[in-house]
């Protein structure tokens, strides 16, 4: 492992690097990004350097370090407040669509993108030359930031320092330790916090090692949660949660407050595989209580309330709308498209569902469902609503072509 | 030692250079030379490679292989990309590719070069293949080399090189457009044909002959399929039968030709993400997938025929983009191939005015009864039964009204 600073100095001395003067850095307050204001000073040379922070619900004790190290590295980043955006634009859009990649909700690869769009937006207005932002050369958001970049600013140099220099993680923490760059980083691969999921040491978590109990957010893990079950009601308006224990909120709020509740009954965890961008799987830890539940609640009221066609047809629809999603391609025509499509879907699809939370489960015990297509009184066998010899002629129409395999086979036998 | 590198060698002024080059920059060159189907003289191609400076060259005849493996596998599952493209050039590249794998093996090398540039798809098909077989092979791709790139600006460079180093370039005269040929096809793309809005030169075309040119009166023929692969034609107006499969390929190929049959000019989507715009004539191909739709229409169960429809596109767009070679591939060969059990049976066609023209079909697995579709006829099929059908299936209509008006 290269941990020589003489070494790292001098492959990053030794490379190439575009000559830009005023740079719009995507600044996190993560190492990557504090990292990147001095490599910017120092290497790339850049004249002004303007940091911008978006918040999409990282959360108080986030923002606040953030401001710190701001200060500690003398800048003021220009901060833009998304969060209404991001759950009023963007999740709606993720919950019609039961957002979905290899088991994910999805979350990081939205708020990436979000992110670049502002960014990218800003740089434009304020007549930046280049735009720099920190992911590592080995991940996904290198891809999806370098697609919304090249969308909203294709005439901007993208700068990102780990890749141009192609540094490892040690060699980051050795540069920080050696230029005096604040480092807080508790978790090795960073830890992306959304209201929507976090995602914990992307890219970083060996095949087979334990997560520590303390690293949670919102969960208890399911063995220390309530011996108790804990109950509550969602409601759903025309595929969008409104209202949770029949108070009407704002998706954000809701969100929140359902993280709270469902992460206390140990609700959320996902430790899974996920095919990366490039093709590589990595094991990625999320945490995620309000999506687990909203996500379930959402596929069974549609499963009330769309016809057997729509369901269907719409899973492959959901599949290709969290794939395009994943793979940065948010603001792509197609993913507009499928966007159209499943809006008209979520018409009908309200109800309220009551929801006992256990020690990790979650059980549905009441469903309100005003508009859904389920007819007991037509479907029941107790009911009289159609003659059941009407059957006889409609099975016989419908399996004339199994008929016909039938004969071709005992015809094959004779040839 | 010199590192040895297994070239795939056309001939051409391209990789005529390229060799040289290779040779140059201290390698040994082994030139490999695939006959595809495509109209040269080999020999002059072996001489010319070793003037140029191979150690050693192999020509090897890939034509059945190519028939019976790769263009027969695509016509089982009706691949075509973005709707026209019956992908002539895609599937000989994988092909090569292999061959070129296995002589590497053989010369225990890894190291694999080709002289696609660095815009096409082409590079990707040999790249992908050369992978897939060789998870450790090197790749040697000049086109994408910075010096090679800095050192041949453009096809003056080029010829310059060629005419310094001796090396002959009469039978490269200038096109103005850039030429792949096989059995399958010849494509055309680049130079004057850049531009979309030019209309090709008729002189251009290898296999077809212009409608103005083809025979006033229609040509009957009848192709025979087993298990979805054709087996046999028949031309009614000479009565002989062609069997066989790369006979009968090269058969309609030439009586194809002569009725204008196959031109294609379109504009795709390249997989870097380039639109294109190529020019294919695909003569007997042409006239073999829509026969095989046909017979499939006979043979297949509707259900097995409609998902296969969707399997097709994606096969077609694997093809083109470089994945012959895959697992993805042959997840989707295995449904196709269970699908051809019963694509046996035969075609008759006209072929008139670069039309193909189906008139009849028959197929001892047929799944079509005249009983049950006549309008004349009674029996097997109850028309009363339809009645409960259409009840039952308007059942959830109706429910899907309710929903509305219940809002």
């Amino acid at each position: 492992m290269n941990t020589d600073i003489q070494t790292i100095l001098h492959k990053i001395n030794g490379t190439h690097v575009p000559h830009v003067k005023k740079v719009a850095v995507a600044f996190s307050g993560g190492l990557d990004s504090c990292l990147a204001i001095e490599l910017l000073r120092k290497i790339y040379k850049a004249q002004e350097i303007i940091p911008i922070t978006i918040d999409v619900g990282q959360g108080k004790q986030e923002m606040d370090e953030l401001h710190e190290k701001a200060k500690q590295l003398g800048i003021a980043p220009i901060i833009i407040d998304a969060k209404k955006e991001f759950s009023e634009l963007w999740l709606t859009k993720a919950i019609e669509a039961n957002s979905n990649y290899n088991g994910y909700p999805v979350s990081t690869s939205m708020t990436r993108q979000l992110v670049a769009r502002v960014v990218a937006v800003e740089a434009v207005k304020l007549g930046c030359d280049a735009i720099l932002e920190g992911s590592t050369g080995k991940g996904n958001d290198q891809y999806r930031m370098h697609n919304v970049f090249k969308f909203f600013a294709p005439q901007l140099e993208i700068l990102v320092p780990v890749r141009d220099f192609d540094l490892t993680r040690t060699e980051e923490v050795t540069l920080c330790t050696y230029w005096n760059i604040p480092v807080t980083e508790q978790i090795t691969g960073g830890d992306d916090k959304t209201m929507w999921c976090r995602s914990i040491a992307s890219g970083a978590v060996g095949l087979n090692q334990q997560i520590p109990d303390d690293v949670w957010l919102w969960l208890t893990p399911p063995q220390q949660a309530p011996d108790k079950p804990t109950e509550i009601s969602i409601t759903f308006k025309q595929g969008i949660p409104v209202a949770l224990n029949n108070q009407t909120m704002p998706l954000d709020t809701l969100l929140e407050n359902l993280n709270e509740v469902a992460g206390k009954n140990g609700i959320g965890l996902i430790d899974m595989f996920e095919d990366g961008i490039m093709g590589l799987k990595s094991r990625e830890i999320y945490e995620a209580p309000a999506a687990t539940v909203i996500l379930n609640v959402h596929k069974d009221l549609e499963q009330a309330c769309l016809t057997k066609e729509e369901i269907q047809f719409k899973k492959m629809i959901d599949a290709q709308w969290a794939y395009l999603v994943y793979h940065g391609l948010w603001f792509h025509p197609l993913k507009e498209a499928l966007d159209a499509f499943v809006k008209t879907t979520q018409h009908f699809v309200n109800g309220t569902y009551v929801i006992a939370l256990y020690k990790g489960t979650m059980t549905i015990t009441q469903r309100t469902l005003p508009t859904s297509l389920f007819y007991p009184e037509v479907r029941s066998i107790t009911s009289s609503a159609f003659n059941q010899q009407w059957c006889t002629n409609a099975a016989k129409i419908m399996g004339l072509p199994i008929e016909l395999l039938a004969q071709r086979l005992a015809k094959e036998k004779q040839l | 030692m010199n590192k040895k590198v297994i070239l795939a060698y056309s001939g051409g002024l391209d990789t005529s250079v390229i060799l040289h080059w290779l040779k140059n920059n201290g390698y040994e060159v082994i030139c490999f030379v695939a006959d595809v189907g495509q109209a040269e003289d080999f020999q002059a191609i072996k001489d010319k490679a070793y003037k140029t400076g191979a150690s050693k060259v192999y020509v090897e005849n890939l034509q059945q292989q190519f028939v019976d493996e790769y263009i027969f596998t695509a016509l089982k599952a009706n691949a075509i990309y973005e709707g026209s493209y019956l992908l002539g050039t895609s599937l000989a590249r994988p092909l090569i590719a292999k061959q070129q794998v296995a002589i590497a093996l053989q010369e225990n090398t890894n190291l694999l070069a080709h002289g696609a540039t660095g815009k096409g798809n082409d590079q990707v098909r040999f790249d992908f293949t050369y992978y897939s077989l060789m998870p450790n092979a090197h790749v040697v791709a000049p086109w994408r080399d910075p010096e090679f790139l800095s050192q041949f600006q453009g096809r003056d460079d080029l010829i310059s090189y060629a005419k310094k180093h001796n090396i002959s370039i009469e039978a490269t005269s200038a096109k103005p457009y850039s030429i792949d040929e096989n059995i399958m096809h010849t494509s055309f793309e680049a130079g004057t044909l850049e531009d979309p809005a030019y209309a090709p030169d008729e002189q251009m075309f290898k296999k077809t002959v212009s409608l103005e040119k083809t025979p006033q009166k229609p040509l009957k023929l009848t192709i025979k399929f087993e298990h979805g692969i054709p087996a046999a034609v028949t031309n009614h107006e000479t009565q002989e039968t062609i069997a066989g499969t790369l006979k009968l390929f090269s058969y309609l190929n030439e009586l194809g030709g002569q009725y204008g049959v196959g031109r294609v000019d379109m504009v795709e989507n390249r997989f870097v993400g380039i639109k294109s715009r190529g020019v294919y004539e695909t003569p007997g191909a042409t006239i073999l997938w829509k026969a095989h739709r046909d017979i499939e229409s006979l043979t297949l169960d509707r259900e097995v025929a409609h998902l296969k429809d969707y399997l097709g596109l994606k096969i077609a767009t694997l093809i083109y983009n470089g994945f012959w070679e895959s697992p993805e591939m042959k997840f989707l060969m295995a449904a196709i191939n269970q699908s051809q059990e019963y694509v046996t049976g035969q075609v008759t066609i006209l072929l008139h005015y670069g039309n193909v023209i189906i008139i009849g079909r028959s197929s001892p697995y047929s799944l079509y009864h005249a009983k049950l579709s006549s309008m004349h006829e009674t029996g097997g099929y109850n028309q009363v039964d339809a009645q409960g059908f259409i009840k039952i299936q308007a059942l959830r209509l109706k429910q899907s009204t309710v929903q509305t008006l219940s809002k």
